[in-house]
């Protein structure tokens, strides 16, 4: 797991070294030297600059992309198969989100385990994902591929959202934002039938009656919409 | 042309902070260390940069809440540094600031009438029924409706609150508006109405916008001009049409490119930097982004460049390009 706050997820009394080592000594059986020369391994593995001093170093020491690494380095220390990042790049500056992006996708490659990114920022899924699930409400409302689903949002609130994102403009004249309208409602006051249908501009007498299952469409393209039924 | 409304000339702003007992001189944070920068009526200058930068200095020192070490700006021709008393009243009337955060800037135990009467109050500019129409009217203009005036801030959502703070920015008409990242607290879908609105209004009152983000996407949308900021310094400033297309400063350049597009088949030349922003304590010598500067020569360390004019008439702080 990579969580969103690299400033809070890290124990700020313990060295980063023995922060790792106990993740690895939790679940590998290995001496505790061992377990160091693998921490400072990771640290090399995520792009640290001179990891053995800097597996000796508190967090505090370091900065926001720094103690990301670190996160990443100890999510990555025990060879996960899947691992879970939580907003991982939205505590962090632009040119530092560059480069844990990049980061991230170099370790898939290099380590083989499958990522879960969640994030509500769609240029950061599209620069790293393959698929892409939309949430609304606690439902997938959309799944597929991530070139189907930036070239052809099928669900009304995909649609929504990628109108509601400035454009590049170029020399352009300023086209008006398509907001999606309404505010998200309380998960404690959902709607009957889907859960979008107050804030849809192609609502219909069947959205307030009964929620949509998810269909295919084809490939992998799935969607939780009466449209398409 | 339009005629410049904000002209900051050499502009600094030191904090001090003490380090240590027995630490002999205050060591200074650099946050805003000379900077010029003019702003036309009716235009938006975007400001962007990375936290830390500066930005949301700069702004606070336009509205006089910090009183700058050096430097001058003039508002409509005066220099608003001198002003005390009634005139920096007036001149508050004429510059007002829309905060990012909408949870933390309105005051949670007073009802909203309140909260956005305040400025009229305060300035003596109307009192009973005419305040109370005055509120029910600036509720109108950004989306509210005048019975929610009796509420309290908790009430309302993130969006609504944004727009809360955004009616008592208008309160008393004023020319200037500094909205300091005034969406990115919000929702995406939230955000494109707020954006909107600020848009809306803008041409309805003619309003001129300073528009503090790092949202490079959004400040491409709404600005006319932008200026990108690096440890308290402007490294370009240039109209949004042509830094967009044409950075030159690499500091610029590398900050565009790492933004990322909602385009999954965007063939792109990324320009990772090395290493993180140093801090704004001791910056570096020379030009402060030499150390993080893939194209730097041996003058870069040793000489501040200046902002000068470039043949596409963007200004550039940078000795290689």
């Amino acid at each position: 797991m990579i969580f969103q706050e690299p400033m809070t997820s890290l124990n700020p009394v313990l060295k980063v070294g023995d922060q790792i080592s106990e993740a690895i000594q939790l679940h590998q059986k290995v001496s505790k030297k061992e377990a160091w020369d693998r921490s400072v391994e990771m640290l090399r593995l995520v792009g640290i600059p001179s990891p053995e001093s800097r597996a000796d170093e508190y967090p505090h020491q370091m900065s926001g992309g720094m103690r990301q690494r670190v996160m990443i380095a100890m999510a990555l220390s025990c060879h996960p198969k899947l691992m879970i990042a939580d907003e991982p790049t939205t505590a962090l500056d632009v040119t530092i989100q560059a480069q844990i992006l990049d980061l991230i996708k170099r370790l898939k490659e290099q380590v083989g385990s499958a990522i879960l990114l969640i994030t509500h920022n769609l240029g950061v899924v599209a620069e790293v994902a393959q698929y892409v699930g939309v949430m609304y409400a606690g439902y997938i409302v959309e799944y597929a591929d991530v070139v189907s689903l930036f070239k052809g949002p099928r669900h009304p609130y995909t649609v929504g959202l990628f109108q509601s994102i400035p454009k590049k403009r170029g020399t352009g004249k300023r086209e008006r934002l398509q907001a999606i309208p309404g505010l998200v409602p309380e998960l404690l006051e959902l709607p009957k039938g889907c859960k979008f249908q107050d804030r849809c501009s192609r609502v219909f007498q069947r959205c307030g009656e009964e929620a949509p299952h998810l269909v295919r469409l084809n490939g992998n393209h799935q969607v939780r919409c009466w449209l398409y039924e | 042309m339009n005629e410049q409304i904000l002209i900051i000339e050499r502009l600094k702003k030191y904090y001090p902070m003490r380090r240590g007992l027995f630490a002999q001189e205050p060591v200074l944070v650099k946050a805003v260390d000379g900077v010029d920068l003019t702003i036309r009526k009716g235009e938006t200058l975007g400001l962007v940069g990375e936290s830390g930068c500066g930005k949301s200095t700069l702004g606070r020192l336009i509205l006089r809440l910090e009183v700058p070490d050096e430097g001058e700006i003039q508002f409509e021709g005066e220099n608003i540094l001198d002003l005390e008393g009634d005139q920096l009243r007036r001149l508050r009337r004429n510059i007002q600031i829309i905060f990012q955060d909408p949870y933390s800037s309105l005051n949670p135990r007073k009802k909203v009438d309140f909260i956005i009467g305040e400025p009229l109050t305060i300035h003596g500019l109307a009192r009973g029924k005419e305040l109370e129409g005055r509120v029910i009217e600036l509720m109108k203009v950004v989306g509210l409706r005048g019975e929610q005036r009796f509420l309290y801030p908790h009430q309302f959502s993130g969006g609504q609150r944004q727009r809360i703070g955004i009616a008592r920015a208008l309160a008393l008409q004023p020319k200037l508006i500094i909205a300091d990242e005034p969406v990115s607290s919000l929702d995406v879908s939230i955000q494109a109405q707020i954006v909107n609105l600020l848009l809306d209004l803008q041409s309805e009152f003619s309003l001129t916008y300073l528009f503090i983000s790092h949202d490079l996407n959004l400040i491409e949308y709404v600005a006319d001009w932008v200026a990108v900021m690096y440890l308290g310094k402007i490294m370009e400033w240039a109209k949004q049409e042509v830094i967009y297309e044409n950075p030159i400063h690499p500091y610029s350049e590398a900050l565009f490119s790492a933004a990322p597009t909602v385009d999954p088949l965007a063939k792109r030349q990324r320009i990772l930097l090395e290493g993180d922003v140093p801090s704004p304590i001791n910056p570096p010598s020379g030009c402060r982004f030499h150390t993080r500067c893939p194209l730097r020569v041996d003058v870069c360390d040793k000489k501040e460049p200046p902002l000068l004019e470039r043949p596409n008439g963007s200004l550039v702080a940078c000795h290689v390009r």
